[in-house]
């Protein structure tokens, strides 16, 4: 297991010719969808490095959910700078040599760091995960990503789910409320895409359950999960767009903070046990970081969702979008 | 060369070039592409560090840290591209913009005599 078959080889170099060609093609259509492709790749080197929890993380949020936030940003600026997208950047002789001596000079400069730094490490001591398997037992999760994140890291995850909301509310402040127009029309191809969509969101909202379920085993949880409903709800977006206002609807508010809300009331009932604060032990751990991960999912999957809308629809200029600029 | 080592040496090109390219490039969503490239050899780089010899199974720790790092990444993204837009959308960026565009296309023309 220890030497790199020929698939490990076809993974580096496919990822590295896939990041290299994704940067540089002129189309950025054609590089984003070459970063999709990249991502999925790279969910195939999570598995061969047997982080199949990764590999879930990527396919569904580092490929997927990243790329139609790209895809979305491309029609949009597409729309209001035409050409912006497919007009080839220029350079000189100068820089391009320059880029050649970036890429040499930083790669040379990087590898003899890592030379000098990295077998130490790979050959030291075990770190944290003798401590982390010996914990699992009575983590609530018997599938130690799980447990690390939900448990032992309960704070970074939780600080976590306030980057999303942060991000959010970033957005919020770039952009007012989408407004009541229907902004894709749906006809013709879009109605196919409506009908499966339709089709799909039950299975989807399955899988997210199931990926909850199955976290605390087996690679899945939260993330995962939150994501499958993400897309869900992007894809629900392109087929209708939103019909009403959709940032400031009822319900929005209380689900986006929902993963948060419930992450700091298990923290406060581990208190309430004897415990330290996000501290689960014992029986009911396994609940706790059950309901956990159903609210997070919950929030994170709104949370993707409404930020995909964000990034593909342009703010109804009607509807408190802030200004554009003192001049027009 | 054992299999931590080739996704090390991965990790660490996928991150060059992404690094080169925030910088090299001019247009700003491939530069938003770059970072996420960059983030990706930070993550492939971290994880095959937890491959070490001294132990039997893959250090899940490294694993848990790429899943928040993941999902720190996709939020970035979110407000990067939403700023992205935001400001080729505002009216002075726009005849920039404009400007941009025709110097661009007298520079390509330009070389291609």
């Amino acid at each position: 297991m220890n030497d790199p078959i020929l698939i490990d080889f076809l993974l580096a170099a496919g990822l590295v010719l896939l990041a290299g060609f994704s940067l540089r093609v002129v189309d950025l259509f054609t590089g984003v969808v070459t970063f999709i492709i990249f991502g999925l790749i790279m969910s195939v080197a999570w598995v061969r490095l047997q982080a199949p929890d990764l590999a879930l993380a990527e396919a569904a949020i580092g490929s997927g959910i990243t790329g139609a936030l790209f895809l979305g940003a491309i029609r949009r600026l597409e729309e209001s700078t035409p050409g912006s997208t497919t007009r080839p950047e220029y350079y000189s002789p100068v820089q391009r040599e320059l880029y050649v001596v970036g890429v040499a000079g930083m790669s040379l400069a990087l590898y003899l760091l890592g030379s000098a730094l990295v077998p130490p490490l790979l050959e030291g001591p075990a770190g944290l995960a003798e401590p982390v398997s010996e914990a699992v037992g009575t983590a609530g999760a018997r599938n130690p990503v799980t447990a690390i994140i939900l448990n032992m890291r309960g704070y970074d995850t939780m600080l976590e789910l306030v980057v999303l909301l942060l991000a959010w509310s970033g957005v919020c402040v770039l952009q007012g409320d989408l407004g009541r127009t229907n902004i894709l029309p749906a006809t013709g191809e879009l109605a196919v895409l409506g009908a499966f969509v339709r089709f799909l969101r039950h299975p989807g909202i399955l899988m997210a359950g199931y990926l909850i379920w199955v976290g605390g085993d087996e690679p899945g949880g939260a993330f995962q999960a939150g994501a499958m409903l993400g897309g869900v709800g992007a894809l629900g977006l392109m087929a209708g767009g939103p019909t009403r206002p959709l940032y400031s609807g009822p319900g929005v508010r209380p689900v986006l903070i929902a993963g948060v809300a419930a992450f700091l009331l298990a923290g406060l009932s581990s208190i309430g046990t004897g415990g330290m604060f996000l501290e689960y032990r014992g029986e009911h751990a396994k609940a706790l970081l059950l309901v956990i991960e159903i609210f997070s999912t919950l929030s994170i999957g709104l949370v993707l969702t409404l930020l995909f809308a964000a990034c593909t629809f342009a703010p109804d200029p009607g509807r408190g979008a802030p200004a554009r600029g003192g001049h027009s | 060369m054992t299999t931590a080592g080739l996704y090390l040496a991965t990790g660490l090109a996928v991150f060059v070039l992404g690094a080169v390219g925030l910088f090299w490039h001019s247009n700003l969503i491939r530069r938003a592409l770059a970072l996420n490239f960059m983030a990706t050899g930070v993550f492939l780089f971290l994880v095959a560090l937890g491959r070490r010899s001294t132990i039997p199974f893959a250090d899940p720790v490294p694993h848990a840290l790429v899943l928040t790092g993941i999902v720190v990444a996709v939020s970035t993204t979110a407000l990067l591209l939403v700023l992205i837009c935001r400001f080729h959308e505002t009216a002075e960026n726009k005849s920039a913009d404009a400007t941009e565009d025709e110097k661009g296309r007298t520079e390509t023309a330009g070389d291609r005599e």
